[in-house]
């Protein structure tokens, strides 16, 4: 545990992901593809515990994800518990995901991170990523302003608000 | 059909540029091998595919969304607009562009080998058929997926020639990893993708 963290995860924390690249999104629907939790698989899918995390460090989360790059636009977030991460099973019933505490103080305390509990073989990782998406229910993207009720969206600053969203995901302006 | 030659001195073409959808075009055809592309389509496939070699990116001269193109100074008309499927091997070819952290998460560059995997599939789907969703995974490995109601396909490019995939359909589920040699689609999933 990172010092100045606020402890462990619970199971019936909320953690939240920021969608902040629209790669990774359905170029029809606002829906995820996996790839979106391919960092699982590498050094940790980033998310944020909802329950400890500012509505300026959650903006702030946003603003380091989007930096500079132009093509990068705040498009949403998805949420689950962290049971519902815990409870993914790859083969032989063995848990197929940890969520823990991450916390990257003072910048970020409520950081946490997502990773493959083992090594998973190449055939079993594209069934494990999309249950992964499903548990954060990736076919339902939330949209920006509906996080704590556009808190987080008022605390953004004005040139990364103006970041225009494609029409084909009007639903989550 | 004459040789094709850029045209620097036309006002139409001189400056609006969209070259990624004239090269996916033309790459994809440039074996001469797609079953459902008409000869002469072929052949003129094949030549801008010649030109798009020897021209710069940032100096294409052709705009196949335009439906036309600037062959020894005259316009010639394509007949149609950039297909899906074009456009998705467009996206393929420019991501091949993207350096480390292109998703602001530390991800590894993209794998050219494993784009252009992806790249060679999507030529070998029936140009009519449901087209993929293109992936770009945090490895740098290329993915692509059918989600609808029915069914769900995902593949991912791996880095030694072979592709792993997973399907849902009803109650089945079908998972694994089979070779790809690029010239055809591997027998295994010929029956999983959605036409």
């Amino acid at each position: 545990m990172s010092a100045g963290s606020p402890g462990l995860i619970a199971d019936d924390e909320v953690i939240l992901r920021m969608v902040c690249v629209p790669m990774h999104v359905h170029s029809k629907k606002p829906e995820l593809k996996s790839s979106f939790f391919s960092h699982a698989f590498t050094y940790g899918a980033s998310a944020q515990r909802g329950e400890h995390a500012t509505n300026a460090e959650l903006a702030q989360c946003v603003t380091d994800l989007i930096g500079g790059a132009v093509e990068r636009v705040w498009l949403g977030y998805v949420q689950c518990t962290a049971a519902a991460v815990r409870e993914v099973l790859g083969a032989n019933e063995a848990r197929g995901f940890c969520v823990y505490d991450a916390a990257l103080p003072p910048r970020n305390p409520a950081h946490a991170e997502v990773h493959s509990a083992q090594r998973i073989p190449e055939a079993e990782q594209i069934e494990l990523r999309v249950k992964l998406m499903n548990a954060f229910n990736g076919k339902s993207v939330r949209g920006r302003r509906e996080l704590r009720d556009g808190a987080v969206w008022a605390a953004l600053a004005p040139d990364l608000q103006s970041r225009a969203v494609a029409l084909q995901w009007a639903a989550l302006q | 059909m004459p040789p094709l030659q850029p045209n620097s001195t036309s006002s139409r073409y001189g400056s609006a540029i969209s070259g990624f959808a004239a090269i996916a075009a033309a790459s994809c055809f440039a074996g001469g091998t797609h079953s459902s592309a008409g000869a002469a389509e072929a052949r003129f496939l094949q030549q801008l595919y010649q030109y798009a070699r020897r021209a710069p990116s940032s100096t294409h001269m052709l705009d196949v969304d335009a439906n036309e193109v600037v062959i020894d100074d005259q316009i010639v008309f394509v007949g149609r607009e950039t297909s899906e499927q074009e456009h998705l091997i467009a996206k393929l070819r420019e991501w091949e562009w993207l350096g480390p952290n292109w998703d602001g998460e530390n991800a590894a560059a993209p794998v050219t080998s494993s784009l252009q995997a992806a790249n060679q599939f999507v030529c070998l789907l029936d140009r009519d058929a449901e087209m993929p969703e293109p992936m770009l995974h945090a490895s740098g490995r290329a993915g692509l997926v059918w989600s609808n109601d029915d069914r769900y396909l995902e593949l991912e490019f791996l880095l030694n020639g072979s592709v792993a995939y997973f399907c849902t359909a009803a109650v089945d589920k079908h998972k694994g990893v089979v070779a790809f040699d690029g010239r055809r689609l591997p027998p295994a999933l010929v029956p999983l993708i959605p036409t």
